[in-house]
């Protein structure tokens, strides 16, 4: 669907921020894009979508060329930016207006959307909150039916119940025909819901596994601090109340509730084995 | 479907930008009017007092030109204003349109677009004042027409020169991020500017002063250009700014709205 190959990027010149990236996203999953702060996150959401050039290399999707910004390709691609902009428009004219560049917008969908979020289709887009406002691109993004969405930290400005929906609402929304891209630094907002997890790191991607291969070979052990619980291989010892919080090799057939926390850490810290683990 | 050209988006295209600045439209084109209609009270009040019935059209006049140049500065100058920070400018480029659309609609709306709707709509105006003031001060006003007091070949020649400024201002909009109105202005004063100062340095580095150049030309001039050559030199510098030069920056700002990033 979405293929970046050996693709280079830099914001200034001799400083690559990407170099010769490789990805492939594939359709039918909701892929986690995890990474500190000014990892390059959000600039890859933005090369994915044609927002930014890139220097060398390739982005397609289906083939053709993001960089080219063809209307064919924008009406199939929705991005969810941190910092969004609505015009001073009702929400029913915002969506008679933009709706139909999006040859596959599904009206009662997005019917059904406002009203899980608790929405007011009547009101001015000016007079929500920025919570209200998000909600709302989330809905009209999901409504267009694009096959690719990317969001940027899409949980930031949510309240705790709309968090749960938001949840729900992606986990429902998923099909085949389509794939979300969710870029965020809170993890938890995302558990059960991410799969598979991509991790980056200064640029470049170093890890890039589904939740399956994940739970198969690696265990979340907390123990006490003597670690005596511990079974098989320590890749990342993390100091918690009470003990520590071990992310090790997985020996007993019991799986044991994946942590995106501890494995984001680990991963950062001990990259190199536990992607060999993963890979063996 | 086309994915340079599609009538159809140009036209769901149209109607978006149109409804988004609706207000912006409504207001600037009403206290434009609104003003103009007071500065006409006093001038009709006036003409009433000292019998010059005819001065509220020299006012339309004036107020019509300034209207058209200052209009289509603001239009080219602003034309890319949603572009100008990180968030517009995702909303924007977002949009399943291709470039060309953007820019062909961008282009036609500021300039052929601004031009004729600021005549149909000072016509009316003007058509609107002088009936009011007419009846209400109980003078004799004549029926504003532009092409009453304008010929076509000056008509011909103030499009040129508005042509000429939209390119220029169009191209700052597209080129320049922040403030591109105001720095594209800027940018001309210097240019000119540079331009006035190396050709006065030159002609007192060349010939010593102003007036052994206007000799030496002069003679140059009369001894070896025909009146006919010189003409045609002035008809071609002409063309080279109403056509090519505009042309030129018609195609730079196309390729810097394509190169546009967040």
């Amino acid at each position: 669907m979405l293929n970046i190959k050996e693709m280079s990027f830099a914001y200034k010149r001799n400083k690559n921020l990407f170099e010769n990236l490789e990805l492939d996203i594939a359709s039918g999953n909701i892929y986690g894009l995890l990474g500190k702060n000014g990892a390059g996150k959000s600039t890859l959401l933005k090369i994915m979508s044609g927002l930014l050039y890139y220097q060398k290399g390739s982005v397609t999707i289906d083939g053709l060329d993001v960089a080219k910004r063809l209307p064919k390709v924008l009406s199939d691609i929705y991005i969810i930016p941190e910092e969004f902009y609505l015009p001073d428009l009702s929400m029913e004219k915002y969506i008679e207006l933009y709706s139909v560049f999006y040859p596959k917008f599904n009206e009662s969908f997005l019917s059904d959307l406002i009203k899980e979020f608790g929405l007011d289709r009547g009101k001015k887009l000016h007079s929500l909150s920025y919570g209200q406002k998000k909600k709302f691109i989330i809905a009209f993004a999901i409504a267009t039916e694009c096959s690719i969405i990317l969001m940027d930290e899409p949980t930031n400005g949510l309240d705790i119940p709309s968090k749960s929906k938001f949840r729900k609402i992606i986990a429902s929304a998923i099909n085949d025909e389509r794939t979300f891209v969710i870029s965020t630094h809170q993890v938890r907002d995302l558990e059960n819901l991410i799969d598979p997890v991509i991790i980056i790191d200064e640029g470049r991607i170093i890890f890039n596994e589904f939740i399956e291969t994940i739970s198969s070979k690696l265990s979340f052990v907390k123990t006490d601090k003597e670690n005596s619980k511990a079974k098989g291989k320590v890749f990342y010892t993390e100091t918690v109340f009470g003990g520590n919080y071990l992310l090790t090799e997985r020996l007993s057939d019991e799986e044991s509730p994946l942590d995106f926390e501890l494995l984001f850490n680990a991963v950062l810290s001990n990259t190199v084995e536990i992607v060999e683990h993963l890979n063996n | 479907m086309n994915q340079i050209f599609d009538i159809k988006r140009i036209y769901k295209y149209t109607r978006l930008k149109l409804e988004v600045n609706k207000k912006l439209i409504v207001l600037s084109v009403s206290g434009f009017f609104g003003f103009a209609f007071i500065v006409t009270f006093f001038i009709a009040n006036f003409s009433a007092n000292h019998g010059t019935y005819n001065m509220i059209n020299t006012f339309h006049m004036g107020t019509f030109v300034f209207m058209l140049f200052a209009g289509i500065v603001i239009l080219a100058g602003r034309t890319f204003h949603d572009m100008n920070s990180q968030e517009r400018s995702i909303a924007q480029l977002m949009l399943p349109i291709s470039t060309f659309e953007r820019f062909l609609l961008h282009v036609l709306t500021s300039s052929a677009g601004w031009i004729i709707i600021s005549f149909v709509s000072y016509e009316l105006f003007a058509l609107f004042t002088n009936f009011i003031w007419s009846s209400v001060f109980n003078i004799s006003i004549d029926t504003f027409y532009i092409f009453n007091n304008v010929s076509t070949y000056d008509a011909v020649k103030v499009l040129e020169s508005l042509f000429f400024i939209h390119s220029i201002f169009f191209l700052g909009a597209g080129a320049i991020k922040k403030y591109p109105m105001a720095k594209t202005a800027l940018y001309l004063f210097v240019v000119n500017s540079v331009f006035t100062f190396a050709t006065m340095f030159f002609i007192l580095i060349l010939f010593g002063s102003f007036e052994n150049f206007a000799l030496i030309t002069g003679n140059f001039y009369d001894n070896y250009l025909s009146e006919e050559l010189l003409l045609k030199v002035g008809e071609y510098s002409e063309y080279v700014f109403i056509i090519f030069i505009p042309l030129v920056l018609y195609v730079v700002s196309y390729f810097k709205l394509k190169e546009r990033e967040v």
